[in-house]
């Protein structure tokens, strides 16, 4: 299934997936794979993301 | 010990220091090679598909070498099982964007493994011009390394001009 809420996070805060991918120390292909759903990120990675985009958790990553 | 084994033994002890010397000028040009998490994982099913590969197809070498319906070389089939798990490990890898690393080009590969298919190439075109068996044998090996890198080298083109499609 495709993030988009962390799609639309990351364009708020303009930034591009190799800026996002490098504040969290990956490469840009994880990024792009994680919205588009096809890479599920470890726990590490996903606080790694909220903190570059000042999210919680809960915002960019869970499901109803 | 004969002449061709002093050949195999100090050739083997000249690779291996070529190969030292190598890795410690590429890790000082280049850095350390970082795979994040992601990478890591694909690495893992790379890792896996290479080692069930040259397990069976070892099996299978062995098992018709012991039928003796191979013909020529048993040392170029063992070669070729070998090679092909390896093969295997490099193409899964790339499948999964995990054989060049994170801070690493897709060109630097390109470029060395292109030049190890033309070096494969006249390495087996003189191999096979020679007159002794053995040249031939390894001629054959020369000639299964030349696919694969060419196969590598092929497939990082492909990843690499899917990589860029990709981009936001």
């Amino acid at each position: 299934m495709k993030n988009l809420r962390l799609k639309a996070a990351r364009a708020a805060k303009d930034l591009s997936q190799e800026e996002l991918a490098k504040r969290c120390g990956v490469s840009r292909q994880t990024i792009s794979a994680i919205e588009k759903g096809d890479y599920n990120p470890t726990i590490n990675l996903c606080i790694a993301i909220c903190k570059a985009l000042d999210k919680t958790l809960d915002e960019l990553f869970w499901q109803e | 010990m004969n002449d061709y084994l002093w050949g195999i033994t100090l050739g083997a002890f000249l690779v291996l220091v070529l190969a030292f010397i190598g890795y410690y000028v590429i890790a000082k040009k280049c850095g350390d090679v970082k795979y994040d998490e992601r990478q890591r994982a694909g690495r893992g099913k790379a890792f896996q598909a290479g080692f069930f590969t040259l397990l069976i197809s070892g099996a299978i070498v062995s098992i018709l070498n012991y039928m003796d319906v191979l013909p020529g070389s048993d040392f170029v089939w063992q070669m070729a099982a070998l090679v092909v798990g390896i093969a295997v490990f490099a193409l899964t890898a790339i499948h999964f964007d995990a054989y060049v690393g994170m801070t690493d080009t897709p060109k630097r590969f390109i470029i060395m493994g292109s030049f190890f298919t033309a070096a494969m190439i006249l390495s087996a075109i003189g191999n096979f011009l020679a007159d002794e068996k053995d040249n031939h044998d390894i001629g054959f090996i020369n000639l299964i390394l030349a696919v694969i890198w060419m196969l590598i080298v092929v497939a990082l083109l492909i990843h690499n001009r899917k990589k860029t499609e990709d981009e936001e």
